[in-house]
């Protein structure tokens, strides 16, 4: 039964979130921020990009070497430099992102699906001769192709890839139609698949839970919904949605989203608006707010 | 399409005066909204007078369902007034309400019933109250989601079942303590509800469906026609200031950074074409795009922020530069500025050594 479905959190907030422009953590923010949100009971957390340079690198191994029970994931393209610099900081779990729209294989790459295709097939091989666990992201997937979607989970999954990430890169998704893509999608797609969402119309999370309820195993976010332009699904919010409103499992402690929002906002210096759900002060329960 | 407005009201509970109040209206007119509540109570507390004839045309009054507050919203003017309330499964509607209700007919009052808790029952609950109300005296009925219950798939089907059974227009009223309100209020609108209760940027004790949002996922999601979009980040930043209210810089649609881009990727996407990492044109709701310099630049951006100022950098002089951005961006924990930048590249112009560094890519 769906109802008793567990689902899990790969929380961006210091990879996508820090990509947020004028958001920079530093190591030991980053550090702060993966501890809380191990404690908090996230089981996935995506530290940042190694191919950056030397400075998000140093922040990585400090990551790495925290005492933490969930496991620390490294972002790559499919390109060999990024696979190297991951590994050379100790990252055992890599996810590899590809472009899967063809607007993005056309006008960013300037390539085609099958060269795609290669790429990914090059470096899933490449990262496993490190001995390193792969889950692969397919950026744009929704103003893509969804046979071209499918051919990249088949690829990645004969290859042992342990999932797939499903992106809506620009955030143009509405509930209703992410039910059909995904009533389609998961009896066909070979792989777990992971969802991520991004606010462009205020739909991510309410995007990011249709999918989950319509058979998704799992859900990227970040704290606050930081990230790219207007953000992504907010993890905070996922969670609670789950919990209350689709009666699903997540195990992640809601008690702990104040603490985590602090946390976050102190480290980028800004503070919540009012009226953001969860963690905004309008919503923290206490007489006065009652309803209007 | 009929847009309820709920901004002013948390306007008023939070004490704005007559003066912001008038400034607000005639925002709120070039949305458009058509109907604008308030909470009756609220008017009075903050000592607020009679409402003008513009008011009178506009607003419609919220009573909880006493005859005391019936009778203030007719005092202070109001024509139209929604009566709230918030029944116990099974008991119908209490006798408190139906008085309160019978005190507006008597007032010749235009009346709406709004349960705020309907989401709380079945559609076949609903129905045994539905048997309650006043049929022939209401002219619309309010479906509330109180506690912020509904998701989008219920929304739309529960919406569609009333739609067809109830006899008067739909009015749907929803909250956002999950986040959801702009997903359930459209999928209201995609079933055909034509009265949905919103406010700017979502505003609001738990929260409501944020207009900006509802507009533009209506046009762009749905290909819907829709009025004049080009002013609506600078208009909802006006409406939010006479309450003093922030905008959020990165919230969707209004926020004054969300056509900022700062990802080495992104920016290089961004060059090449716009559409690859932006939903729509900034321009499109009256937003500029923006270069952003930092941590997460690419070589790619260093070049094309200097080619603004037709610079032409080569792949070694931006692989330079880069890594110094990266550098004192991460010390300072936040972009660098753009004074800042064109400081790092005149120190590197008049380095002896310029020019010996290896190119990356």
């Amino acid at each position: 039964m769906q109802k008793s479905r567990s689902i899990e959190i790969v929380d961006t907030t210091l990879r996508d979130g820090e990509q947020s422009p004028g958001i920079v953590f530093s190591a030991q923010d980053k550090v702060i921020i993966a501890t809380a949100l191990d404690t908090a009971g996230v089981t996935w957390i995506e530290a940042g990009v190694p191919a950056m340079g030397e400075e998000e690198q140093e922040a990585m191994r400090l990551i790495l070497s925290a005492p933490l029970q969930a496991k620390i994931i490294a972002w790559n393209r499919a390109l060999k430099e990024d696979i190297l610099a991951s590994v050379s900081c100790g990252f055992s779990d890599l996810h590899i992102s590809v472009p899967v729209s063809d607007l993005h294989i056309e006008q960013k790459l300037k390539k085609s699906r099958e060269w795609v295709l290669e790429r990914l097939e090059e470096s899933i091989l490449l990262a496993q001769s490190f001995g390193c666990t792969v889950s692969v992201g397919a950026e744009d997937a929704s103003r893509g192709d969804r046979e071209y979607f499918l051919q990249v989970a088949e690829v990645a999954a004969k290859l042992g890839a342990t999932r797939i990430r499903y992106a809506d890169t620009v955030g143009c998704l509405h509930p209703l139609a992410v039910h059909s893509i995904f009533q389609e999608l998961i009896p066909r797609c070979p792989l777990p698949i992971e969802v991520h969402m991004h606010n462009d119309f205020g739909l991510a999370n309410a995007n990011t839970l249709t999918a989950l309820a319509a058979g998704a195993e799992l859900a990227s976010a970040t704290i606050g919904g930081i990230g790219e332009r207007a953000g992504n699904a907010a993890l905070e919010e996922v969670v609670a949605g789950l919990q209350v409103v689709y009666g699903m499992n997540c195990h992640v402690n809601v008690s702990n989203f104040s603490h985590l929002s602090n946390l976050v906002m102190e480290a980028i210096g800004k503070s919540v608006f009012p009226y953001k759900p969860i963690i905004g002060s309008t919503f923290v329960v206490n007489d006065t707010n009652k309803i209007a | 399409m009929m847009w309820v407005d709920q901004t002013l009201l948390e306007g008023v509970r939070r004490g704005i005066d007559k003066e912001k109040i008038e400034r607000l209206m005639q925002l709120l007119e070039k949305i458009p909204i058509n109907v604008i509540e308030v909470k009756v109570t609220d008017w009075e507390k903050n000592g607020l007078p009679q409402l003008n004839l513009t008011q009178r045309q506009q607003m419609r009054g919220k009573v909880n369902g006493t005859v005391e507050e019936v009778e203030l919203a007719y005092k202070l003017g109001f024509k139209d007034i929604i009566i709230d309330c918030a029944p116990y499964l099974g008991q119908g509607l209490s006798n408190q309400v139906c008085t309160a209700f019978f005190t507006a007919q008597r007032r010749r009052m235009n009346i709406g019933i709004c349960v705020q808790n309907a989401s709380q029952f079945s559609v076949e609950e609903m129905d045994l109250l539905w048997r309650d109300i006043p049929i022939d005296g209401i002219g619309n009925f309010i479906y509330g989601d109180k506690d912020s219950l509904l998701d989008p798939l219920t929304t739309s089907r529960i919406l569609a079942l009333l739609k067809h059974k109830i006899p008067v227009p739909l009015e749907f009223h929803g909250h956002n303590a999950y986040g959801l309100a702009t997903a359930n209020a459209l999928a209201a609108y995609q079933i055909g509800v034509k009265r949905i209760a919103v406010s700017i940027a979502g505003i609001g004790l738990q929260g409501h469906a944020a207009l900006e949002e509802l507009i533009m996922a209506k046009k762009r999601l749905l290909g819907d026609r829709t009025e004049d979009t080009q002013s609506l980040a600078q208009l909802c930043s006006q409406i939010l200031s006479a309450i003093e209210i922030m905008v959020p810089s990165t919230k969707a649609i209004i926020g004054q950074d969300i056509f900022a881009h700062e990802s080495g990727i992104h920016v290089d996407g961004m060059i090449k074409n716009p559409i690859l990492y932006e939903a729509f044109s900034p321009e499109e709701v009256g937003l500029e795009r923006k270069l952003v310099i930092g941590k997460h630049s690419g070589t790619a951006s260093i070049k094309a922020k200097f080619r603004y100022e037709n610079i032409r950098l080569s792949t070694g002089d931006a692989s330079f530069l880069l890594k110094q951005v990266r550098k004192l961006a991460v010390a300072q924990k936040r972009q660098v500025e753009d004074h800042i930048l064109w400081n790092l590249y005149k120190a590197m112009l008049s380095d002896p050594n310029r020019g010996t560094w290896p190119s990356e890519g």
